[in-house]
């Protein structure tokens, strides 16, 4: 079974991002110049276009854009429900589950990228330069560093806090990552190393975008409890900014995780090794709003964090956030998860392209 | 497909399930009741006060072994007629002399028509004792106890498990892994509770998260979510898992319930498995950081059998070296693909060592 998942989840997640670079390649945009929005659709659009993604530009005129992502949507959703089915038809099989969620993670995060893709390309005026929206992404940035703060309070236990610290660096082919934290009354800390190369480039316009192979090793101390863990976390990473598809949509990005969590826990008290193997993975829609402000959603799908899943078996957590520009290279980003327990991050961070 | 449909809303109601605090705070006070100036307070909440039955009170056991006070006001009636339910048949209690009888022997229960697995005795409070303690008489040996779990909508064909665990001659008690009811309904618990009365054993219950939609409609019926007891020598400890994680409380009773056990032959039996054995499924806890501190501190006080439900499966492993079971075949929509229908577990527990095997409803 474990050597059968990685391929599996390989081939659902290369499936999109190579019709993309395909028609990259090709040339190929679904740009259509069209007239601007009518004002009197304005407020009807948001939601019609994270309900139907693709209405948008049709109400904006552009029948062929909105058309195909229309049935993209569709397919994305009927990709998401046919991972959901899948698992209920079978019980919630053990086999069923390894194959519905990275489905329903495809499926769901797909759709509502481009939910989020065409409310925001609805109301954009026209063809906008990929490196302009996505100057400080935390995606495209060569260099990171900063501190993360995090408070979660939860009903009927004594609420947590921690801080982390980490940094990277990304270059158009290669990356390289630290972190290091500790919750209090969790975890007494934990350190993570991580590389990652990029397999495939979607454009030489957006080099940082691509099919990436990540890899990192965590380990965590949790003495105070009895234990600690080792987590080798390999996954596949898509990173697309939609401008490669529609330039109009430029200020959206998608990135979409895949991959396995092989962890090894040491029990002290009987000085046993438990194995675990659960799937990770998730996306993240990030879209910048202003020229100093970005906001992002998101769903993880793993539950080995301060955050736990938001609810019983099957799923992880959701996230939203902003992120607001400050000078000197300086990015202050907070952001809610909604998992168990509810719990409100916020970062100072540096970040260079 | 109504199948499909049926799962994938019951997927979405699992983030419903309620916050497990109450729950696990009402705890705190059930097994303790107020009748016509007479108090009762039983040792670790394990009586919990039901509907009267022919003018007496009623207490429901959640162990076959436990202990019972009874505290009297000074106008309080000397001599009541005491009833048990969900207690074995022949059960003995011991008290002091005068109290059950003229001596501190033993003294069996009287059965109650109309009351399934009820049986009655007459307690006086002898002059100037104004408090008297009953307890069942504990002996240590083997027995065999019998575990299944996750009924849900499948009580139209629990038939066939009561038939299996009828059919078991040395069983002397059923511990169910929660998952009685589908949603939580007062209509499911009465179904539930009639089905129970076709089972010869007494019942050792522990919630599942989808008798928890409504919060305290199992604590209503059965008594306390979390508890521990001593049977035949071992220690039970149920856990209220069922919105997949444990509240602060709940931590707090299970650390003691490991403490006293410490030193004796210990079964944990829960509903939502801590973590899987395979793990990609995540039909777990909601933090792995949490099911790992649940497994590092039952692993430390030497806990011997742990018993889940929640998967409809079966699955035989070990947590930090403790025997691990997933059951969740009692009638509850099935896994596929798993090699195993209907099915409950058959216990048998020598020199406080329990060894599992399983006894399939479904050929």
């Amino acid at each position: 079974m474990p050597g059968v998942l990685p391929r599996v989840v390989g081939l659902l997640v290369l499936s999109l991002p190579l019709a993309v670079r395909a028609q990259a390649d090709a040339g190929v945009s679904l740009e259509v110049e069209s007239a601007p929005l009518a004002p009197g659709f304005a407020p009807l659009t948001v939601p019609l276009s994270l309900l139907a993604p693709g209405s948008g530009q049709l109400l904006r005129g552009d029948r062929s854009l909105g058309g195909a992502m229309l049935g993209t949507s569709a397919g994305l959703l009927g990709l998401a429900f046919g991972g959901a089915f899948f698992m209920a038809g079978t019980g919630a099989s053990d086999v069923s589950t390894a194959i519905g969620p990275p489905l329903g993670i495809i499926g769901l995060g797909g759709f509502i990228t481009l939910g989020l893709a065409d409310a925001v390309g609805t109301y954009s005026g026209g063809s906008e330069p990929i490196p302009s929206e996505t100057a400080w992404d935390a995606w495209n940035a060569t260099w990171r560093g900063g501190v993360t703060a995090l408070v979660a309070p939860r009903a009927g236990q004594p609420g947590s806090a921690g801080v982390t610290a980490f940094g990277s660096f990304r270059s158009s082919r290669f990356l390289a990552s630290v972190e290091a934290g500790n919750v209090a009354g969790t975890l007494d800390g934990w350190v993570v190393g991580g590389g990652g190369v990029k397999l495939l480039g979607y454009s030489a316009e957006a080099p940082r975008a691509g099919l990436w192979l990540e890899t990192s090793l965590r380990h965590e101390w949790a003495g105070r409890v009895g234990f600690d863990a080792t987590r080798w976390r390999t996954q596949v990473v898509s990173v697309l900014p939609m401008g490669l598809l529609v330039p109009r949509m430029g200020r959206v990005t998608s990135v979409l995780r895949l991959g396995l969590d092989p962890t090894w826990v040491r029990y002290r008290e009987r000085a046993a090794t438990g194995f675990e193997l659960p799937l990770s993975g998730g996306f993240e829609v990030r879209t910048g709003l202003t020229d100093w402000l970005r906001g992002h959603v998101g769903y993880e799908h793993s539950r080995d964090g301060l955050v736990g899943g938001s609810s019983i078996g099957f799923l992880g957590s959701f996230h939203a956030g902003l992120e607001v520009a400050l000078p000197g290279d300086l990015v202050w980003d907070v952001r809610v998860v909604t998992g168990t327990p509810l719990a409100f991050f916020t970062s100072i961070e540096w970040r260079r392209r | 497909m109504r199948r499909a449909w049926v799962m994938l809303l019951l997927s979405a109601a699992c983030s419903s399930v309620t916050d497990p605090e109450p729950r696990a705070q009402l705890d705190l006070v059930l097994g303790k009741a107020t009748r016509d100036g007479l108090t009762f307070r039983s040792e670790g909440g394990l009586l919990h006060a039901v509907a009267d039955f022919e003018g007496a009170p009623v207490f429901r056991a959640s162990c076959p072994e436990f202990e019972l006070t009874i505290e009297a006001a000074a106008d309080a009636r000397r001599a009541i007629r005491l009833i048990l339910r969900n207690v074995p048949p022949g059960l003995r209690l011991s008290s002091s002399a005068g109290v059950l009888g003229p001596t501190d022997a033993p003294v069996a229960g009287v059965p109650v028509d109309g009351l399934h697995l009820g049986l009655s005795w007459q307690v006086t409070l002898p002059a100037g004792v104004d408090s008297v303690t009953l307890r069942t008489v504990e002996t240590t040996r083997d027995f065999t106890f019998i575990a299944f779990g996750d009924i849900q909508r499948g009580l139209p064909r629990f038939g066939d498990v009561v038939d299996v665990i009828n059919a078991r001659p040395d069983a002397e008690f059923v511990v169910v892994m929660g998952d009685l009811t589908n949603v939580s309904t007062e209509a499911e618990f009465d179904a539930v509770e009639r089905a129970f009365e076709t089972v010869r054993l007494p019942m050792v219950l522990t919630p599942g998260n989808h008798d928890a939609y409504r919060s305290f409609a199992f604590q209503q019926r059965f008594g306390r979510a979390n508890y521990t007891c001593t049977a035949r020598g071992v220690r039970f400890t149920s856990l209220d898992s069922s919105n997949a994680g444990l509240s602060e409380t709940g931590w707090r009773l299970y650390d003691e319930a490991l403490e006293a056990g410490r030193e004796q032959p210990h079964v944990v039996f829960s509903h939502i498995p801590a973590t899987e054995s395979f793990g990609v499924r995540s039909g777990q806890w909601n933090s792995r950081v949490e099911a790992r501190r649940f497994v590092a501190s039952t692993a430390a006080a030497g806990v011997d059998l742990l018993l889940f439900g929640h998967l409809h499966t079966l699955d035989r492993y070990e947590l930090a070296g403790i025997p691990t079971v997933i059951s969740g075949g009692a009638g509850a929509i099935e896994e596929r693909l798993d090699g195993i229908d209907r099915h409950v577990l058959e216990v048998r527990v020598s020199s406080g060592v329990p060894q599992v095997d399983v006894v399939r409803v479904d050929p």
